[in-house]
């Protein structure tokens, strides 16, 4: 057994003296972190100031270049319009022409064109119509597939044949064979007097009919043969042929140009001509 | 007097603790509240930051176009608008309106010579011309009503000049439709071409449109004469009726 021979103000004093030193660290502990709060929290501040400070100013002069660019753009609105109308009025005049060299390419030669015109039906739609003469049922159904050729085409549509080939009628009590004739027609009859007299009747003119124009000595537009037929072919395309309308366009530029500059008793200043344009830099610069 | 270790413990424990407290409440969470919002705002401003490139490349795009339009438009205004002199087919518009009623007969018949000869081009046949609209006689509507000022900011003649149609060859009409491009001081358009006949004598028949801007830097002000003038034709204000001082 060991005897504890100190006194037992020599334990106390030594706790005492711990517990002070802890007492001191953890009071320390707590004033370094308050600095230490204090300092990163600050710091912290500030580098998000400083973060923010540099995005406004850069997010400024994003503003400021959009607000130049669409002032510029606003201040030139009448040279600008005025330029765009005049490069397509320049160009307008070669579209019609263009079209139809394009479309004359798939026009067959036995398809006699006696008119051809083209009509916009907006940004992206034309419709071309040509008229003209063929001859035949199978030109009629050719006359689709020729046209379909081309590019961009959408649709083709056509109209005017008369289908009057002759067809074969059913028995009746003057024609006992069933003898081909177009439809309409009178029967031809098995006797062969009653067949010559319908010959004889149906001779109805012995002079000049100028069918179709032809045989004129003037310039006035052939139609369709006797036995040919007058069609009409739309064809719908892919294309733009919308004209600029530059009579509006340009009403449209009031108070957009460089304004006439009246001086009291002094001839006002441009006109016409339009003036240098005004290009404002953001930030001063130039 | 002797102090426990307890005691001495809890009095560095709450001195410590009010420091730590002081620093947490007082700067700690205001401090970091603050920096969350500057983050939030600076993240706001970079999403905008981030457009600067593209906004300056807008505003360089929009100078460039200005640019672009304006020289082309330079291009337009030398090769297609009339001159300034009455000699030359132009017309002056620094000349009083008295002089000026005058004038725009001439130039009027400049004008429907020049659509003249445009009609022939290619060696086609006119079978159905284009007339130029006939210029007023009323001194106090003749800038108003034929040059459109000040109704626009500048002088300009347009009209629609309505169907042409001529007879020659489908090149020849061709030709002739799509010169309109190519007229002379004036934007000439043409448009609805519609061809019909039988070779070689064709018909074509299109719309012409005529814009013609007024090359010139002087207007003569409103002149001071009686009757019934126009709100437009007073545009000159102080300066109506003085004589010019320059031009």
């Amino acid at each position: 057994m060991k005897l504890n021979l100190l006194p037992t103000s020599v334990g106390r004093e030594s706790k005492g003296r711990f517990a002070t030193f802890v007492a001191i660290a953890i009071a320390g502990a707590g004033i370094f972190s308050f600095f230490y709060q204090n300092s990163n929290s600050e710091r912290f501040i500030e580098e998000q100031t400083a973060r923010k400070d540099r995005a406004v100013k850069q997010a400024e002069d994003a503003v400021k270049y959009v607000a130049a660019a669409n002032q510029i753009l606003q201040d030139n609105r009448g040279v600008i319009l005025n330029a765009n109308l005049a490069e397509a009025m320049s160009k307008h005049s070669v579209v019609y022409p263009n079209l139809y060299d394009e479309v004359k390419g798939y026009v067959p030669a036995w398809f006699r064109v006696t008119s051809m015109n083209a009509t916009a039906g907006g940004a992206d739609a034309t419709v071309v119509r040509i008229q003209g003469v063929i001859k035949t049922q199978e030109q009629y159904a050719d006359l689709m597939l020729a046209f379909l050729r081309m590019p961009n085409v959408v649709n083709v549509t056509r109209n005017g044949f008369v289908y009057d080939n002759p067809r074969v009628p059913a028995i009746s009590t003057a024609d006992q064979v069933g003898r081909r004739k177009k439809v309409g027609d009178p029967t031809i009859p098995d006797d062969p007097l009653d067949r010559l007299e319908l010959q004889i009747a149906s001779a109805t003119s012995t002079g000049f009919t100028g069918a179709g124009n032809f045989g004129l000595t003037n310039t006035t537009q052939r139609g369709a043969m006797p036995g040919w037929a007058n069609v009409t072919v739309d064809i719908l395309i892919r294309k733009n042929i919308q004209s600029p309308d530059p009579i509006p366009a340009v009403l449209s530029t009031g108070g957009m140009w460089p304004k006439v500059d009246f001086a009291a008793g002094a001839a006002p200043a441009t006109t016409g001509a339009p003036a240098a344009p005004k290009t404002n830099t953001p930030g001063g610069g130039n | 007097m002797k102090i426990g270790a307890w005691p001495i413990l809890s009095i560095g424990f709450a001195v410590g603790l009010i420091f730590w407290a002081f620093g947490y409440f007082q700067k700690w969470v205001p401090n970091l509240e603050t920096a969350e919002k500057m983050n939030a705002a600076a993240i706001a401003y970079e999403a905008e930051a981030a457009k600067h490139d593209s906004a300056h490349k807008k505003y360089e795009t929009a100078r460039a176009i200005v640019l672009e339009k304006s020289a082309a438009w330079q291009e337009y205004v030398s090769k297609k608008t009339p001159s300034g002199d009455l000699g030359s087919g132009g017309i002056n518009l620094g000349v009083s309106s008295w002089q000026l009623v005058n004038d725009v007969p001439k130039f009027t018949d400049s004008i429907q010579r020049a659509v003249n000869s445009q009609s022939r081009v290619g060696g086609v046949k006119v079978l159905n011309g284009l007339e130029v609209p006939s210029p007023g006689t009323d001194s106090k509507r003749v800038l108003s009503d034929y040059f459109n000022y000040p109704a626009l900011p500048y002088p300009v003649v347009m009209w629609n000049l309505g169907t042409i149609t001529v007879e020659g060859t489908y090149e020849q009409i061709k030709a002739n439709a799509a010169a309109w491009s190519e007229m002379p001081n004036y934007l000439a358009m043409s448009d609805g071409l519609q061809i019909q006949g039988v070779a070689p004598k064709l018909q074509g028949t299109y719309n012409v449109v005529l814009v013609g801007y007024i090359r010139g830097r002087t207007i003569f002000p409103a002149v001071l004469e009686g009757g019934t003038g126009t709100g437009a034709n007073q545009q000159g204000g102080t300066g109506g009726g003085k004589p010019m001082r320059g031009n």
